[in-house]
């Protein structure tokens, strides 16, 4: 039983999709996270500008950009799963 | 129960609180009192509820994504990044974002690698996920040590934290205080184990991000919406001037820089105390759903107190009621939040916001006991003491006495460490929640070759290097120690534990092979599926 249900194909597209989306999204977080702790690190003169000469500095719109991308990304993490991921495991069961 | 709550109103009301320093606000003390009563009604309900394990530990998995979501910003939110992030923001604009934000990514994180797969393979601990496919007489012993000791750590800090905070905002005396959130503590959880821990997390995580909404609208609705104009002001007002928007000193170095940034992230995917909360839901799509809410309330409120701290910088400045002589805040920076509460809103709603920061405290404490007496009755007494042939009552009676046991433990640490600087605790929790805990859980979630013993000795050298290398690191050796060099020369050990425990693992899993083929590829199938695999 276990043997077959790793060779069908929905199965895999699964096992390929839940991957792409886990690891994908990590990556793009960790990414953006990671470099935004390196450029404070080596050069925060980069996050010490203003733009269109308002009082938002790209070190505080990168900030919160960081906030806001997270809860972006796990809304369309839960979206896809329940849309499209939910229906596969449920043809599987 | 109604002879311990009737206890508790004598205990508490007594002469000496009320009347120290003879400015009690009483909106402070009605929401105070109203918040107690109402838990202590929820943990009695409650306590009639709580028959058995699974209700326990796990509320009976009855909890729904929405309200898990709160719970688990409840459970999270401390008080310290409430008045702690405001108060930073007050004192150096930007570099409060930091933390901020390395307290939240970490979510993203969680829902993404580990919610659900965690709902489907654990029942009631971290560790039930995590020796599914090992051998439980080692792996248990390694998760309840790291639950534990990243729980009492984390615990002394809050109670350090709440005996100061409370004095300062009730007026009652440093050991009292501590001694009723501890005896608050013991009877939530003790009475209304999971069940009543929740609903206590859920109305503090209402409660707090109302407050802060509140308190945000106020701020901005004095710069007409415009936090452009708000900026401009706080630049104008603050002595460090435009450099408030600017990283200031919080990063010296990149290793520091990085090292924080994976204690953060890896640290809150090892906290013991919110992973137990993905047990309380019914599925893996509500544990998912919980994961999404949790980081949207938590990012929401870290953006609130962004604008609360700056608010601050432009309400308190110069004006003398909140300076002390030295023209600083009164009471340090960690005021900020509470004295802005005060000149926006006055006494009424200074009273609402001190009892928030209250209710926050009770809600965290609560979460780390519960997981604590969990470690204890659930690891390492139904499982390694008595081989799994303990009975159920038995199991939760030993779950109740660790209750006790740990909250009485965090008074006398609460008391014995009054007025010492024990931020390195909170730090070393994390380091070894990143360093023992999140490393054995992600590898036994992922990856086929992981073995019994490269799990146990890998997280072993994973906490023991975490907790070295805080104590030979700046924080204990240079702060705490008084020599004058340290060792270790960084403050955050992540960078170094991580790796350390990481790669021993994999070369010790590789040296000595378990034979779990099996159970793999059916742990493998049914995480995918989301099948439950107890």
């Amino acid at each position: 039983m276990n043997k077959k249900i790793l060779e069908d194909p929905e199965f895999k597209k699964l096992v390929k999709l839940q991957n792409y989306l886990s690891f994908f999204l990590s990556a793009v977080v960790l990414i953006f996270y990671f470099s935004f702790i390196l450029i404070l690190a080596f050069n925060p003169k980069l996050f010490s500008t203003l733009i269109f000469s308002s009082n938002f500095s790209l070190g505080v719109i990168y900030g919160l950009s960081i906030i806001i991308m997270s809860i972006i990304f796990t809304i369309f993490y839960v979206v896809y799963s329940n849309l499209v991921l939910d229906k596969i495991r449920n043809q599987l069961k | 129960m109604k002879i311990l709550f009737c206890f508790f109103c004598t205990f508490i009301i007594p002469e000496k609180c009320l009347s120290a320093e003879g400015e009690i606000n009483t909106y402070a003390v009605t929401t105070f009192f109203l918040f107690i009563f109402v838990t202590l009604l929820i943990t009695y309900f409650s306590s009639k509820r709580v028959k058995n394990k699974d209700s326990f530990y796990a509320a009976g998995g009855k909890i729904t994504g929405l309200q898990n979501g709160l719970a688990i910003a409840g459970d999270y939110m401390s008080a310290a990044s409430f008045l702690g992030i405001s108060g930073l923001v007050f004192y150096s604009g930007f570099d409060g974002l930091i933390y901020s934000i390395g307290f939240l990514v970490g979510w993203p994180i969680i829902l993404f690698l580990l919610a659900e797969r965690l709902r489907n393979l654990g029942k009631y601990t971290f560790a039930d996920a995590t020796s599914i496919r090992l051998d439980q007489s080692y792996i248990r012993i390694l998760s309840a040590i790291g639950s534990l000791s990243t729980v009492v750590l984390y615990l002394i800090a809050q109670m350090v934290g709440a005996g100061s905070l409370i004095q300062t905002l009730f007026g009652l005396p440093y050991d009292s205080a501590v001694i009723i959130v501890g005896l608050l503590m013991i009877i939530y959880v003790s009475f209304g184990g999971m069940i009543a821990t929740t609903w206590v997390q859920v109305i503090k995580a209402i409660l707090l991000l109302v407050g802060a909404t509140i308190l945000a609208f106020l701020v901005l609705n004095l710069f007409n919406f415009d936090l452009n104009l708000l900026f401009g002001r706080a630049t104008e007002v603050h002595e460090q001037k435009i450099n408030i928007l600017f990283p200031g000193q919080l990063i010296s170095d990149p290793i520091s820089a990085i090292s924080l940034g994976m204690a953060l992230i890896f640290g809150t995917a090892g906290l013991p105390h919110i992973l137990m909360r993905f047990f309380t839901v019914p599925d893996a799509k509500s544990a998912r759903i919980s994961a999404a809410y949790a980081t949207t309330f938590i990012g929401y409120f870290y953006i609130l107190t962004f604008i609360i701290g700056f608010g601050a910088i432009t309400v308190l400045t110069g004006n003398d009621i909140y300076l002390n002589e030295a023209k600083e805040l009164i009471g340090s920076n960690n005021m900020a939040a509470i004295h802005l509460s005060h000149a926006i809103g006055g006494d009424l709603f200074l009273g609402f916001i001190s009892a928030v920061a209250f209710a926050t405290i009770l809600a965290v404490v609560s979460g780390l006991t519960l997981a604590g007496a969990s470690a204890i009755s659930h690891d390492l007494y139904a499982f390694i003491i008595c081989k799994e042939k303990s009975n159920e009552d038995k199991e939760i009676l030993v779950s109740k006495l660790s209750t006790v046991a740990l909250g009485l433990l965090a008074i006398f640490l609460g008391i014995a460490f009054e007025g010492q600087n024990v931020a390195f605790m909170v730090g070393m929790a994390f380091a070894i929640a990143a360093s023992a805990n999140f490393p054995i859980l992600f590898l036994s979630l992922y990856w086929k070759d992981l073995s019994t013993k490269g799990a146990f000795y890998g997280g072993f050298i994973g906490l023991i290097s975490a907790i070295l290398l805080v104590i030979i690191g700046p924080v204990i050796w240079v702060d705490v120690l008084n020599n004058s060099k340290a060792i270790f020369p960084y403050k955050y050990p992540a960078l170094f534990s991580v790796s350390l425990s990481f790669l021993a693992i994999y070369i010790i899993s590789k040296l000595t092979k378990d034979k779990n083929e099996k159970s793999f590829r059916k742990q493998y199938i049914d995480s995918y599926l989301n099948k439950r695999n107890v």
